[in-house]
């Protein structure tokens, strides 16, 4: 379940920050095995690990936990669970699993996102009743570095809840505030709406780069995010994860004992559907 | 097939620009610069400084409260015409209006003074919604005090403006927290404002300047820290046809205090309001605000 302050801020913000949410010796062993991957050619990764890398765009890995348990671990981590288990009422899963190292070469993400008023996708849903939150699909960033303040997530806060469309003005780069910098240290982990508008500034830092783990999550109950073969789960790899894991990333369809157990001690109270 | 009056706020085009409406959606509040001039700063400030110093000389109807620390004075514009210049004022209006479907109701106008004040260790600043006096549960909206948007519009029933008539530097006067006029979860009893979990704002103003916030915003006053006393004037204004929270304005035995305008403006009124019509006109001719 969320506290009454990470509920009251997710709302008001869009996003919210859990401070030391991964222990250090977990965090130097994925930032490692990343700048390890980061040396490799494309061809050395076994699918479903991929790469993509473009000159002056980020260096993008997916679905590392295919091919580190470290980063298993992490997509289990209780503090990241207790969050996903409330926000998706119970139903987590986790259809995305990807992680970036950013140079100051590479480019930042433009804004991106907010709500524009009218009605909102299903996939992007978020609804308050009876001081209970639900979200359809959130993200949840978990940075392996410490991000100086100017560097990284930026957003509007609020902005998932707009009824209007942002002016064309308006930059990552603003103040605040309208656009608000978020940063984090190497283990804190930002949780955010997709409806919020938000971007990632261009790493500045020369000293080492930006290394983000990004999971995507979904309601299980019902909601696929879309017909890609790109997305998990990977039925034809499930041997390489823990049990509980392939659960968590697939749709609920009544197969998720291992999970249920895992996540008990998250579950809140949801009324009788 | 519907059917709906001459004058349905549905069909009103809004005179708001694309940004302010973002802008107050997104935040609960909007600035506007030097909405007044010096002469008229200067007038109001001799006159509210001389009734607050002098009680028993301020003319009937007003009311003068005088603490050790501050002052209010209430009903402003029934002790001098000058006020009308921040209850009636054109650009304040234009907004109030675009937020109020063109028909505003002013249902309070007061001159507040807060001055330095020792703290008390421990004591810490408290923030508020304006509530008119009934606290609805969380989760529902009070009638008196919604905030809808649709259709490109913002229904807003309840407005605050402040013009502040001396200079505000960041950390004094008005605090909020941007964006608590949407907020659906109830706010932590464990939570005092200013901390990482209620990150209030506070805005550098000049006199002069207005600041037009939804009273469902989380809002305050941070304690002043000048050795000049504060001095701001509130107007406060509901939608025109169904609210009418001080029923004692207007006040139709001090009538001839006020103009037929600000006479209007505190009446309840169906339609739109002559006042009204002329700032619309004004604006379709493309004519300056003042």
């Amino acid at each position: 379940m969320l506290t009454q302050e990470e509920k009251w801020y997710l709302d008001l913000n869009g996003f919210m920050v859990i401070r030391d949410a991964v222990p250090s010796s977990e965090v130097e062993e994925m930032k490692a095995q990343l700048l390890e991957w980061y040396q490799w050619e494309e061809l050395q990764f076994e699918p479903p690990m991929r790469i993509n890398k473009e000159p002056g765009k980020p260096w993008w890995v997916y679905n590392m936990h295919y091919g580190h348990p470290a980063f298993q671990r992490l997509i289990l981590n209780p503090n990241i669970l207790r969050v996903a288990t409330a926000l998706t009422w119970n139903q987590p899963r986790v259809f995305d699993v990807v992680a970036n190292i950013c140079y100051p070469e590479a480019d930042g993400l433009h804004l991106h996102g907010g709500h524009k008023g009218w009605f909102r996708s299903p996939y992007h849903q978020y609804q308050v009743a009876n001081d209970q939150i639900f979200a359809s699909f959130f993200n949840l960033s978990v940075s392996l570095v410490d991000v100086p303040e100017g560097n990284g997530f930026a957003c509007l806060p609020g902005s998932h809840k707009s009824n209007f469309e942002c002016p064309e003005r308006i930059t990552m780069n603003d103040g605040p505030p309208t656009v608000r910098n978020v940063p984090v240290n190497a283990g804190d982990i930002i949780i955010f709406l997709p409806n919020i508008r938000h971007a990632g500034r261009r790493w500045t830092y020369p000293d080492y780069p930006r290394m983000t783990v990004f999971l995507r999550w979904v309601y299980a109950e019902q909601f696929h995010h879309a017909d890609s073969a790109d997305w998990l789960p990977f039925d034809q790899y499930k041997d390489q994860i823990p049990t509980e894991l392939h659960q968590l990333e697939g749709r609920n369809q009544g197969q998720r004992e291992a999970l249920d157990q895992l996540i008990s001690p998250h579950k809140i109270e949801v009324p009788d559907s | 097939m519907l059917i709906r009056g001459s004058d349905s706020a549905i069909d009103l085009p809004s005179i708001l620009t694309e940004e302010e409406k973002w802008y107050f959606d997104l935040q609960g509040y909007l600035i506007l610069r030097q909405v007044i001039t010096a002469d008229e700063i200067n007038q109001m400030l001799r006159l509210g400084s001389h009734w607050l110093e002098q009680p028993d000389q301020a003319p009937p109807p007003l009311r003068v409260t005088v603490k050790e620390y501050g002052g209010v004075i209430n009903p402003l514009p029934y002790g001098d015409r000058i006020f009308e210049r921040t209850s009636l004022n054109e650009k304040v209006l234009r907004v109030v209006m675009g937020l109020m479907w063109n028909r505003p109701r002013l249902f309070n106008c007061a001159l507040v003074q807060q001055k330095k004040e020792p703290i008390s260790a421990g004591e810490k600043e408290k923030l508020h919604r304006d509530t008119s006096g009934f606290d609805f549960p969380d989760g529902f909206r009070n009638p008196h005090n919604d905030y809808q948007a649709g259709n490109g519009q913002i229904y807003s029933n309840y407005i605050n403006t402040a013009i502040t008539l001396v200079d505000v530097p960041k950390e004094n006067g008005f605090t909020c927290i941007p964006g608590t006029h949407k907020s659906e979860i109830n706010f932590p009893d464990s939570l005092d404002i200013d901390n990482l979990w209620a990150p209030a704002e506070t805005f550098e103003l000049q006199a002069g300047d207005c600041l037009i916030f939804s009273p469902r915003l989380m809002h305050g006053a941070r304690y002043w820290k000048m050795a000049y006393p504060r001095m701001v004037i509130f107007n406060r204004y509901q939608f025109s046809f169904y609210f009418n929270e001080n029923y004692s304005l207007p006040l139709k035995d001090h009538a001839d205090r006020i103009s037929a305008d600000q006479f209007e403006l505190e009446s309840i009124q169906r339609g739109k309001k002559e006042f009204a019509r002329r700032i619309l006109d004004k604006i379709k001719r493309g004519e300056k605000l003042c």
